[in-house]
């Protein structure tokens, strides 16, 4: 669906995006990764139209940016709230809607219902909290029925009732129509239902792969044991990468069968132990030496 | 249907901003509050002798002062783009079906649209005011032209001020634009001090700029029959001499249609600029 090639941008002798190339398929969730000033929004950016690029090319079935009917199939949620706030919610969304050349009003309505905006359609936009802001945003990037969605830190700062209201909004997009949704995000969490995740650092993609991929290359599942056993403790010790301290013992564990079997072979001697998945923090750590939070 | 619904955007929120029409309108009734408190008595001082003299002036000064107000309110509606730019609204509605020379055009289509309501209201309110201070008549036979000069004005004035608009990017320059234009306006329009009192180095600059022309065709057309009643019995001579010197016969041409004329030219010179201006930013792009 999507196709990026060589991406770059400059400003002035930074270097914001070098040289991405992405590849999206229809109907994915697609997670950007990274830090403040990795170079995800730049990225978006460029896709979206409103940035030129220095070098490389965008493909979205066939149309480049800046030709027509390129911005047709695109809705965008961008990072800040961008509606007219000394306008209503019903304003807001009626004149969006009525720039585009296919309108369909019954849609609209049935958005209105779906992310709960009925009960504040009459208030004005800049009087209401984040996260009936958000629902209005994602609203109106939904009324032109896109086919690529793009979300722009969507949920920085909501809690966690409204980002839960939004994704659920979204998923039955994605099961019903076929939405193709490009995320950035500053949570692991939201990154983790991606199908494909994108690390990207200084401007570089870093990382590329669905998240159970990149668990099994850049997080350990982690089992820990414990005993007063010392020669349980030594044969333990025996394993690649293992931690032990007082009567305990962290082992990298690449599966939970071999973790089944570790715990099958010293039932007798563990009085207790725990078992960890790797999350996309130690991901993200692991290829960025950072925290991302 | 696209470009309709962005005017009605822009209209909404122009006239849903109580405080943004109200200092709109301030920039253009100062003058007038300037005039009824200081400048009245002075000028009328000098038209002792002629019939109806206040009456006259009255007028003189609507003219003015709703040219003032086409300056003014149509660069306070296009100030809405600089404020799309700048809170990245503008990135949102270049997402949708409308391309970047529809959104320009409604900014343009809505600023004039706007001045010429505005220019409405301050010939209504001023009309009322000396109705009530100095008995004037409410001429409804002169409405068709008046309107006709308005939109002219309206449009000059919006050319003017989305070209100079065009070089600025951030909201925070508005306030002191803002400040210079108006300020400026009553001045080039001839309203603090006519035409005639300045000195001839003034006078020849601003006989090159818009702003008296538009003043000049309005009080032309505001002035027309109260001149005939007060010069009625009067030498020609002394008319003309009048009407140069209230800025009324300006570079030779003394009615509303020469002026009419003049601004037509302004606005086809500003629209030659407008147009080359947009070609190079987006070269520059």
């Amino acid at each position: 669906m999507l196709e990026v090639n060589g991406l770059t941008k400059r400003f002035k002798n930074k270097i914001a995006v070098d040289h991405i190339d992405l590849k999206i398929n229809e109907g994915q969730l697609v997670s950007f990764l990274g830090h403040n000033g990795a170079g995800k929004s730049t990225t978006i950016n460029m896709m979206i139209g409103l940035l030129k690029p220095d070098a490389g090319s965008i493909i979205l079935n066939g149309l480049t940016p800046g030709d027509k009917g390129y911005n047709d199939s695109l809705g965008v949620v961008f990072q800040n709230s961008v509606l007219d706030k000394f306008l209503t919610v019903e304003d807001n969304l009626k004149i969006a809607g009525r720039l585009y050349k296919k309108y369909d009003e019954n849609f609209q309505k049935d958005l209105l219902d779906k992310l709960e905006i009925k009960s504040i359609q009459k208030q004005k936009y800049g009087d209401l909290s984040g996260g009936q802001r958000r629902r209005v945003d994602i609203a109106r990037a939904l009324l032109s029925k896109p086919k690529l969605l793009f979300l722009d830190e969507p949920s920085t700062g909501l809690d966690i009732q409204t980002r839960n209201k939004i994704w659920e909004v979204l998923n039955e997009f994605r099961h019903k129509m076929g939405l193709t949704i490009i995320l950035t995000t500053h949570y692991l969490e939201e990154a983790n239902q991606s199908d494909w995740i994108y690390v990207l650092e200084k401007g570089k993609i870093v990382a590329s792969d669905t998240v159970d991929n990149l668990k099994v290359m850049y997080a350990q599942n982690k089992l820990t044991i414990y005993t007063n056993d010392l020669a349980t403790i030594d044969s333990l010790s025996k394993y690649d990468g293992t931690i032990s301290n007082d009567n305990k013992v962290i082992l990298n564990i690449n599966s939970y069968r071999e973790a089944i079997k570790i715990i099958q072979e010293f039932q007798n001697n563990i009085d207790d132990f725990e078992y960890v998945h790797g999350s996309m923090d130690d991901i993200f750590i692991t290829l960025t030496g950072r925290e991302i939070k | 249907m696209i470009l309709l619904s962005l005017i009605k955007r822009n209209f909404k929120l122009y006239f849903g901003d109580r405080k943004r029409i109200l200092f709109s309108l301030m920039g253009s009734l100062i003058a007038v509050v300037l005039y009824l408190l200081f400048l009245k008595t002075n000028i009328q001082r000098e038209w002792n002798n002629i019939d109806s003299g206040m009456q006259l002036l009255d007028y003189w000064l609507m003219g003015g002062t709703i040219a003032i107000t086409a300056i003014t309110t149509t660069g306070d509606a296009l100030h809405q783009r600089i404020y799309d730019i700048e809170s990245k609204r503008m990135n949102d509605l270049m997402m949708t079906n409308a391309s970047k020379s529809i959104i320009d055009m409604s900014y343009i289509i809505s600023a004039a649209i706007i001045g010429l309501m505005m220019q409405i209201i301050v010939y209504i309110i001023l009309t009322g005011l000396f109705m009530l201070l100095d008995q004037i008549h409410f001429d409804l036979s002169i409405f068709g032209q008046l309107i006709g000069a308005m939109i002219i004005g309206s449009v000059v004035w919006t050319l003017f001020n989305m070209i100079i608009l065009m070089f600025v990017k951030k909201e925070s320059v508005l306030p002191s634009l803002n400040a210079i234009i108006s300020s400026s306006a009553g001045f080039f329009a001839g309203v603090y001090m006519p035409l005639g009192f300045l000195s001839g180095g003034a006078s020849k600059l601003l006989k090159f700029t818009p702003a008296l022309y538009d003043a000049s065709m309005l009080r032309n057309i505001l002035m027309k029959s109260q001149l005939e009643e007060s010069f009625h019995d009067v030498n020609g001579q002394v008319l003309e001499d009048f009407k140069a010197t209230m800025g009324l016969k300006i570079n030779g041409l003394a009615n509303s249609m020469g002026s009419m004329l003049v601004c037509g030219l302004f606005i086809g010179m500003f629209f030659v600029v407008f147009v080359l201006l947009t070609g190079l930013s987006k070269k520059t792009k």
